[in-house]
């Protein structure tokens, strides 16, 4: 699959998930629907970078999916999951023992998780990115 | 791990982009591979020590201390 087709297969769903977005915020739901806004324009702004730069090696001859961008990838990855296990593990512990202080509705956790995972991503990525 | 790869390179004068486009990566895993700041695979290792008609021990140098650091 080209860099272009696979730019304009990931911006149509970037779309759909705009469109839910305010969707959401329409029924009420306003942190799953500005989560999910706030998550798929970030992803569209970093993802609109990196396919400038992609083309621009290939044009080059060059391959900008080689073992080193999964290998930053993955270490991302985990990086982001093990953060949000704590940050999550955090949060029950606390909310346990201080009581139900914040009352959220489950939706919108859904929106604020999307976001706080896509978020720790994109930073570990770029961390990554600099030292390895 | 240490490397001669920026040695050999300049020695045959090649550019960063054109030893990455030979091996098949992107100039910025050059640059890092140069650094040491990244371990290459075995398959990428093979294939730099082909280009400089060398071996894996000849370019990258292991060293025993540090590696187990």
């Amino acid at each position: 699959m080209s860099t272009l087709s696979r730019y304009m297969i990931g911006t149509f769903f970037q779309l759909i998930l705009i469109l839910l977005g305010i969707w959401a915020i329409h029924l009420g739901k306003f942190g799953l629907g500005s989560g999910l806004i706030a998550a798929t324009l970030m992803v569209f702004v970093v993802r609109s970078i990196k396919t400038k730069k992609i083309k621009e090696q290939q044009d080059k001859g060059l391959n900008p999916y080689d073992e080193r961008a999964y290998y930053i990838t993955r270490k991302a990855a985990y990086a982001s999951y093990r953060i949000f296990i704590i940050i999550s593990a955090s949060f029950v512990l606390f909310g346990s023992i201080l009581g139900p202080k914040i009352k959220l509705d489950p939706y919108n956790l859904i929106g604020m998780v999307i976001l706080v995972m896509v978020l720790l991503h994109i930073i570990f990525y770029y961390y990554y990115s600099s030292r390895e | 791990m240490k490397n001669r790869l920026k040695e050999l390179r300049e020695k045959t004068s090649m550019t960063q982009e054109d030893l990455a486009s030979k091996v098949g990566v992107s100039r910025q895993t050059v640059i890092s591979l140069e650094r040491g700041k990244y371990n290459p695979s075995l398959i990428l290792a093979c294939k730099l020590a082909r280009i400089f008609n060398s071996t894996i021990e000849d370019i990258f140098l292991f060293d025993d201390e540090k590696e187990s650091e």
